[in-house]
This record gives structure tokens, C-alpha cells and sequence, in this order.
């Protein structure tokens, strides 16, 4: 999983203040428009309570007018009072017309202005009719008519239901400007609530987005602070450094880089890494090439690699490569570290240990040469103080050959380069030689060697002399450890359910003293300094190997006396393991245990293995035309061995196998001379050499003869050193370069080829579209290479070595199974 | 035991005389010794023996230059030859093994059982 981005804490303030504020103030509008709406509707029914009083004052002003012009008149006679008259019932009649119909939400109002309508119709009508009997009877029929007190009812009634109507309307009027003032002040201190809070809101965010912009500027500050930091380390450091993103192109390099590599920065940023570094896998994405699985590399350290220089040459480097997880991808880190100086000083302290150890083995050759020819009796009997001298001087001398292996062994130790080369090997071997190697000094030492043996193979995958050395050793300290006369066994057999493989060295000696026991396989502990011998490395060296075999050495005390070293390591498994290409061979033998012995040794030497019990079998199984060697025991259960081969080679039509007889019985054993070629005749027990040697003679005749083998490698000592590994089963033909090899191919067709990857200009590669014989057939071609081949490559040839893993004898044996498998295919 | 007839090559006037006299034990092995290589190349035109025992490290000619020499001036090819060295690192005896060498016999040697290891040698080589 990517890593996620650094977390924001204020952004849900933030969502809040800004979803909130501008819902407020909506809100708030919205309400204050209600508000604004009620105010003034209320300011419009002060206003009609006021329009209503001064309707309901005039109408009793004018009224009041009208009933003192009507008085003038009657009183006078004269008509010049009358003139005010008119306007004032038009204007008293418009004052009621106005107030008609505008008392609905008042019905007492309603009810008064119903009533005072009515009195002020029936006022002016009373006074019509006085004036009217004015002017018809005269001043006592109006003032009869007046004092019966009609229109003063009348006018008590208007003035007493208009006061009424105008105390109403000021009640009315009083109660509605008092809400209105209670609305305007309740309006004015929710605007300023709602000033303060949407203030307050406003300088809420306000704060936090300038504290917002204080932290990025803060983090902006910190970011360049540490990329100041950064680029300062990676300007500074002796290491080059190569920043890629996911897809494996130059962000940027470091001076270190710039130098090492001869590029300017601005020359490879945005290219492809393979500018400067071929990776080993060539098949997927960068990431799957690097082995890159979720953040996590397969392998970051790549020891010994090169880079290309800019000039074409080739910088050693050790490479480191690490993870920058960053939301953009997993970005790689690749740190390089020029290893050219230290392999000049490896090289130059391998020549030095080498040149001194020689220089120091060459004078001790003649010192303990002379000594052992003397104690040997060459320059005739030596009387015994002088045998005793001898003895001590060659002791001696040998502890300083010892010392001189040890120290040369420690520092491989040290180095981690102690070589083990595993192979299918039978400890019986090694047993054997080291007890053959330990007679000399056991018997200077008067020490009895027993060297028990089994009959059966004990298999194991070893390096045989690495092995030899920890059973040396071990024997040599038991000779030190055993007194005179005493016997030291070597015993090797198979344990755990046959599942280990033990090799023991019995002495009688003393024992390991107690406060040595847990210190004795460190290195430089010997448990008796006094004594001067051994360079208390040998058990520390026998554990390293034992342990670099996957194997266990220790040991315990015998009963009665005496101490047991003992190693064990796992039994070679015997499942077949085929081999893709491999040439197949058949076994034939009714022994089950030996069956498989042989079966492991032929699949260890590069061989396919399938094995058959009876000779029906055999005769079956090599119908078909599949095997290329017959492996024949001779005691078989149906037939006889030698019959078998007998009608084998015999058999009309088909080509005879190749046969190679395993047997108990030795060829001079038998009787009559054997009518028909075999490869080999190999005794029981078996050596694996003389199987591997027999079963390469086999193969031979079925490739050319003599082969030309054509070797490309812009390396010069390489192509010597094949060439002499080749030598006298191959004619060579050398090339440092593409066009030489081109003009050897036109020359003459050669039947293999062996090419070198990387080449100073070009890929040995590029000689492939070429190599076509006369029958239009691909020649076969192996690929021989100090870098690890990537899988396309190694499709395009028929078979890959590498250099640093590999040795002559692997091309031998390669060229063999090229050339087989070619023949084959071709038949 | 059959006889052996071997050509020997060592600068080392020492070494060579301890290694006549080592072998000398032995009556059937017939040595000739030779303290160059180029008196030894010349024996060897008009000789088969039956192994070759070289010194690595010699002051006009090394050992791998007279082998590749005596393999190209003999038809014979089969003549097993057997380094003795003083540099005894693991690729130094590839390297040795890688140019034909059937065994390589590390110095200092035990002059009481040189005859028996270049047997040895010889057997497995067979």
C-alpha cells in the first residue's frame, strides 16, 4: 500500500464555516425580509388607524361647519350663510365615504361607523328640511322644528359616536406603534446578533486560513530546509546516487554519479537507466526486473556489478538500492559505490598472500624435502640423537607449512571466498585418501591408523577436497592427541536412518579439557599453548566447511578414554532429477542401492538417468531409439550381461548403443575374449571419474571427431585458457571482435560456437543471424559470460555459462551436450 | 606395479634434487630431470615418457608455456602432465587443471610418499 498523504486536521472547520456562513446569511435574509414585510405592513395600519381618525375629525368638523351655516341661514334669513354649506356635506359625505368599508378587522368600529353614518345622512337631512322650512314658513317654523331637538340628538350622536371612533382608532393606533416599536427593536438586536455572528464566523475562518497559510508557509519553509539538507548530503557524499522513478528512468543523479559515470546530470535525467546499467532480468515492468513486490526489493545489495562509463569502459560497483515510497510511485534509490580500488587492493593482497606463501613453500619444500628424505633413511641410518633432531626439525617445519595453509585458508574464511565446489561424491573416497595422507605423520608419531570402511557407497554432495581437508585435519589433531602407540579410527557409514552421512575420527587420547570445550572451533584457540603446535585455526576452518556443506561437526568423549570428532552432512538424494537437454543414458542393474548410486552419478555429471532391472527390460527401453549410453551390470536376473550386449550389436537395422560395462567382475576375469567393442569396463565400487570419462568417450563418436569450436571474447586470457582447456579434442578458433569472427565464420563453419556477451563494441549476439551451416541449420551456439544472461538471451542459444561459476571442464561437457542434442535433432 | 618413466622440469636445484632422490626410492620410476625448459621441450621431441612433472614458476620459461609448447610440438597429446606448485590458491588449481594438467601437487611435498601420489595421479588420469 502507498503511503497516504500527510493528514489536514482543519478541514472540516473549514467545510463547516464555509457551508454554514452562507446558509446563515440566506437564512437571515430571508428572515429579515419576513420581518422587514410585517414592519411594514404594521407602519401601513398605523397609517389607515390615523387616515380613519382624521376621516372620522373632519367628518365632524365638516358637519359641524354645515350645522353653522345652516344656524347663520335660519337665524338671518340670508342665503350668504348658506355657502359654506355645500362643501361641507360633500366633504363630510367623501370623509364617510372614505371610511365605508375600512373597519373590516374592527366590527365595533364597523358597528360606530354604521352609526355615525347614519346620524350624519339624517343630520344633513334634518337640517335640509329646517332650511327648507325657512325659507318656506319662516324663522318660527325653522326654530320650532329646531327646538324640538332633533338635529342636536342628531349631532350628539355624531360627535359622541366620532369620539368614540377617534379614541378607538387612538387606542388601536397606540397598541399597533407600540408592537411596531417592540418589532423594531427585537429587528435591531437580531441584526446586530446576527452582525456579531456572522463576524464572529468570518474571523473564525479568516483565523484559520491564515493560520492555514502559516502552516504551509511553515511546512513550505521545512520542505525546502530539507531539501537544502538533502541536496547537500547527496552533493556531498562519495557515493554516487541515481534516483529513479517507477518506470526506471533518471530523475536526477548526484556529482558523485556524475563523476563516477563521466555524464553530466542534464545528459542522463529522463533517460532510461539502461544507459548506464544493464539489469539482470530483462522480462517485465522496471519494478518486476529490480524485484520489487509491494515496497519491498528481493534483493537490495548487487554486489561486484559494472556500470558503463560515458568513454564506453566499465566502473565496478557494489549497488545498493532502496525504496522512496512517495504518493507518485515507488521511486528507487540506487547508490553505487566504486569497488574499483578495493578489487586493485583484493587483487594485488591475492598476489601478495600468493607470491609470499610461495615464496615462503619454495625454501620449505627442500627444508622438509631433506628432512623426511634423511628420517627415511636415504642418506643412510642416522644414529638416534640425530633421528630425534630430524624429527623435531621436521615437525616443525611442517607446523609452519600448516601455519602458512591455515593463515591462507583464514583469510579466505575472512573474506568469504572460501570456494566449495559440490559435486555427487562418495565419502569413502575421502575417508580413504585421508587416511592414506595421514600415514606419514602418524607413523612418525608410532600412531596405528584403522580406516573402517562400508561396502556401500556413502553419496553426498561435497566438495571432495574441502572435505579431505576437515578429515585431515581432525586426524592430524588426533595424532597429536594420541601417545605413542596408540590407534586412531576413521570410520565413515551412512546414520539416521540412512538419512546422514558420518565420517568419525576415534582417538585414545586424553580428552578435551573441560574449560576448552566451549571455545574449541574459535578461531586461534588451541587447548594447550605450552605445547606449540598448531596454529589453532584447523577446527575453526573444519567447522566453516562442514557448516558451508549444511552439515554438523562436533564432538564426545569415548568410553574409557579418548575423544570422538565427528561430521555428518546430508545423504545425497537419489530422486531422478532430468535434466531439460540433457543426453539420456540407461542403466541396467538389478541392484536397487547400486542402481540408484549410478543413476545420481550420471544425473550430477549433466547426464538424464532412467534404469531398467532385467535385460527384457533394457532391450525394451532401447527399442525406442532414446539412449545414447547403455550403462550394463552383468549379473542380471533373466539374462546375462554380456549376452545382452552381445545381441545388441548384433541386431540388424539399428545403430548399437554405446556400451559401457559396471560390474563386480573385472574384464580379465573373463574367460573368452568378448566379441564386440565396449566403451569401457568399470569395476565396483565405482569410480565417478572413470564413469564420467567413460560416458564423455561414449558420446564422442556420435559429434564430430575433432570439432571446430569458434571462441568470440574480447577477453585475450580467456579465450587462451579455453583454448588450452580445448586443446587436442577441438580445433579453435579465437576472435576479440565481431569482424574477425564474422571473417572465421566465412572462412570455415564451425560446429559450435562460443560467444561472450558484452563485448568492448557490440554483443557476441549480434553474430548469431550468421551462424547458419551448409544444410541451413543454426549452429550451435553457447553463451559464455561473466554477467548473468537474461532469459531472452539464454532462448537464443543452446546453452549458457558464466564465467566466475563455471570451469574448462563445464565447457567440455557443454560443447558434449550441444553438439549431441544437435546431432539428434538433425537425425 | 609398472614402471613409469617421467620427465621432470624444476628451476630449484634443491627441490629437484630432493625430488631425484624421493623418487629415486622408488625402482620403478625412472626420472629425468631437467633444470629449464627448453632442454626438456627438446627431450621431449625424441621422448614419450609417461607423465610430465612441472614446475610451475621458472625464470625463462613457466610451466603452462612449455605444456602449451610440448602440446603444440607433439602429435602425442595424451601424455598426462602434473604440476607441482607453491601457489596453492583454489583458482590458481583451476586455472592449472583448466590448461590439461591431470593433477597438481602442492609443494612443500612428502618426499616419502611423492612417488605413491603421482601414481595416484596417473591411475585417476587413466
Amino acid at each position: 500500500m502507498r503511503p497516504p498523504l500527510p493528514a489536514y486536521h482543519g478541514r472540516w472547520r473549514f467545510i463547516t464555516i464555509a457551508v454554514l456562513v452562507p446558509l446563515l446569511l440566506a437564512w437571515f435574509a430571508f428572515w429579515l425580509n419576513t420581518e422587514f414585510r410585517a414592519a411594514d405592513r404594521m407602519a401601513v395600519q398605523i397609517n389607515i388607524s390615523s387616515d380613519r381618525a382624521s376621516d372620522a375629525g373632519t367628518l365632524i368638523a365638516h358637519v359641524s361647519d354645515a350645522e353653522a351655516s345652516q344656524r347663520g341661514f335660519v337665524l338671518t334669513g340670508n342665503a350668504s350663510f348658506l355657502a359654506p354649506y355645500a362643501p361641507a356635506r360633500r366633504k363630510a359625505e367623501a370623509a364617510l365615504a372614505r371610511l365605508n368599508g375600512r373597519f373590516a378587522d374592527s366590527p365595533e368600529q364597523q358597528a360606530r361607523y354604521r352609526t355615525l353614518s347614519d346620524a350624519t345622512r339624517r343630520k344633513f337631512t334634518e337640517m335640509d328640511q329646517v332650511m327648507a322650512q325657512r325659507r318656506a314658513i319662516g324663522l318660527e317654523s325653522s326654530i320650532e322644528r329646531i327646538e324640538k331637538g332633533e338635529g342636536r340628538r342628531l349631532m350628539e350622536t355624531i360627535r359622541t359616536q366620532a369620539d368614540a371612533m377617534l379614541g378607538a382608532e387612538a387606542s388601536t393606533r397606540k397598541a399597533r406603534v407600540s408592537a411596531f416599536g417592540r418589532h423594531a427593536r427585537f429587528l435591531h438586536t437580531v441584526i446586530w446578533t446576527a452582525v456579531i455572528l456572522i463576524s464572529a464566523l468570518l474571523a473564525i475562518g479568516l483565523l484559520l486560513i491564515w493560520r492555514q497559510r502559516q502552516s504551509q508557509r511553515h511546512a513550505q519553509a521545512a520542505a525546502y530546509d530539507a531539501a537544502q539538507r538533502n541536496r547537500a548530503i547527496l552533493d556531498s557524499t562519495i557515493d554516487a546516487l541515481i534516483i529513479l522513478n517507477p518506470s526506471g528512468t533518471i530523475e536526477s543523479i548526484n556529482p558523485a554519479a556524475e563523476r563516477m559515470l563521466g555524464y553530466r546530470a542534464a545528459e542522463l535525467e529522463r533517460r532510461d537507466l539502461e544507459v548506464v546499467l544493464l539489469l539482470p532480468s530483462a522480462r517485465g515492468t522496471f519494478h518486476q526486473r529490480i524485484g520489487l513486490v509491494d515496497g519491498v526489493l528481493a534483493d537490495p545489495f548487487l554486489p561486484d556489478q559494472e556500470m558503463l562509463h560515458h568513454d564506453g569502459s566499465k566502473v565496478a560497483v557494489d549497488i545498493a538500492l532502496g525504496v522512496m515510497r512517495v504518493p507518485g510511485g515507488d521511486h528507487i534509490i540506487v547508490s553505487l559505490r566504486d569497488i574499483s580500488a578495493r578489487r586493485r587492493a583484493e587483487a594485488l593482497k591475492d598476489e601478495f598472500i600468493s607470491t609470499v606463501s610461495h615464496e615462503l613453500r619454495t625454501p620449505l619444500t627442500s627444508v622438509v624435502g631433506a628432512l623426511g628424505l634423511l628420517r627415511g633413511g636415504q642418506a643412510g641410518m642416522l644414529p638416534p640423537p640425530a633421528t630425534r633432531l630430524i624429527e623435531i626439525a621436521e615437525n616443525n617445519s611442517r607446523r609452519l607449512i600448516r601455519l602458512i595453509n591455515d593463515m591462507l585458508d583464514i583469510d579466505r574464511l575472512q573474506s568469504g571466498r572460501l570456494r566449495i565446489e559440490k559435486a555427487g561424491i562418495d565419502l569413502r573416497g575421502v575417508a580413504q585418501l585421508a587416511c592414506e595422507g595421514s600415514e606419514g605423520l602418524a607413523s612418525s608419531a608410532a600412531v596405528h591408523i584403522v580406516c573402517n570402511l562400508p561396502e556401500y557407497p556413502v553419496m553426498v554432495m561435497g566438495d571432495k577436497d574441502r572435505l579431505l581437508q576437515v578429515v585431515t585435519n581432525l586426524v592430524s589433531n588426533a595424532i597429536r592427541a594420541t601417545p605413542s602407540h596408540g590407534t586412531i579410527a576413521i570410520s565413515c557409514a551412512l546414520e539416521q536412518g540412512d538419512s546422514k552421512a558420518i565420517i568419525t575420527v576415534d582417538d585414545d587420547g586424553p580428552g578435551v579439557p573441560p574449560d576448552f570445550r566451549d571455545r574449541i572451533f574459535g578461531r586461534f584457540e588451541r587447548a594447550n599453548v605450552q605445547d606449540g603446535i598448531g596454529t589453532g585455526l584447523g577446527l575453526a576452518i573444519s567447522q566453516e566447511i562442514v557448516q558451508r556443506h549444511d552439515g554438523r561437526i562436533w564432538f564426545e568423549d569415548r568410553t574409557p578414554v579418548g575423544t570422538r570428532f565427528a561430521f555428518s552432512l546430508d545423504i545425497l538424494r537419489l530422486e531422478p532429477a532430468p535434466i531439460d537437454g540433457a543426453v539420456p543414458i540407461l542403466i541396467c542393474e538389478d541392484d536397487p542401492d547400486m542402481a540408484n548410486v549410478l543413476r545420481e552419478m550420471v544425473t550430477t555429471i549433466g547426464y538424464a538417468a532412467h534404469c531398467v532391472g532385467t535385460a527384457a527390460q533394457a532391450r525394451e527401453a532401447l527399442a525406442t531409439g532414446h539412449y545414447a549410453v547403455l550403462l550394463l551390470d552383468l549379473n542380471l536376473p533373466d539374462e546375462n550381461g554380456l549376452n545382452l550386449a552381445y545381441s545388441l550389436h548384433n541386431k540388424a537395422g539399428s545403430p548399437a548403443v554405446p556400451i559401457i560395462i559396471v560390474s563386480v567382475l573385472s574384464r580379465e576375469g573373463i574367460p573368452q575374449p568378448i566379441p564386440f567393442d565396449i566403451v569401457d569396463w568399470i569395476n565396483k565400487p565405482i569410480d565417478p571419474q572413470q564413469l564420467s570419462r567413460a560416458i564423455a568417450l561414449a558420446l564422442w563418436p556420435s559429434t564430430p571427431p575433432c570439432p571446430t569450436v569458434l571462441h568470440l571474447d574480447d577477453d585475450r586470457d580467456v579465450l587462451e585458457v579455453t583454448a588450452a582447456a580445448l586443446s587436442g579434442s577441438a580445433i579453435v578458433l579465437k576472435a576479440t571482435d565481431l569482424k574477425t569472427a564474422r571473417e572465421l565464420v566465412q572462412r570455415k563453419t564451425p560446429d559450435v560456437v562460443i560467444l561472450d556477451l558484452h563485448l568492448e563494441q557490440g554483443s557476441g549476439l549480434d553474430l548469431l543471424p550468421m551462424l547458419i551451416d551448409q544444410r541451413g541449420r543454426a549452429i550451435p551456439t553457447i553463451l559464455y559470460s561473466a554477467h548473468d544472461i537474461g532469459p531472452e538471451a539464454a532462448a537464443m542459444v543452446d546453452a549458457v555459462l558464466i564465467k566466475s561459476r563455471g570451469s574448462m571442464p563445464d565447457i567440455q561437457a557443454t560443447i558434449r551436450r550441444v553438439l549431441h542434442r544437435h546431432d539428434k535433432e538433425s537425425i | 606395479m609398472s614402471r613409469i618413466e617421467i620427465l621432470y622440469v624444476d628451476d630449484d636445484d634443491d627441490i629437484r634434487t630432493i625430488v631425484e632422490l624421493s623418487l629415486g626410492m622408488d625402482p620403478d620410476i625412472r626420472l629425468e630431470a631437467f633444470a629449464s625448459a627448453l632442454p626438456a621441450l627438446e627431450r621431449l621431441k625424441n621422448w614419450s615418457p609417461d607423465a610430465v612433472l612441472l614446475d610451475v614458476m621458472m625464470p625463462d620459461m613457466d610451466g603452462p608455456t612449455l605444456l602449451a609448447l610440448f602440446r603444440q610440438q607433439s602429435a602425442d597429446t595424451d601424455t598426462p602432465v602434473i604440476f607441482m606448485t607453491a601457489k596453492g590458491r583454489d583458482a590458481d588449481i583451476s586455472y592449472y587443471r583448466a590448461l590439461g594438467a591431470v593433477g597438481v601437487i602442492l609443494k612443500p611435498f612428502d618426499p616419502l610418499h611423492l612417488a605413491r601420489e603421482i601414481r595416484t595421479i596417473l591411475n585417476r588420469a587413466r
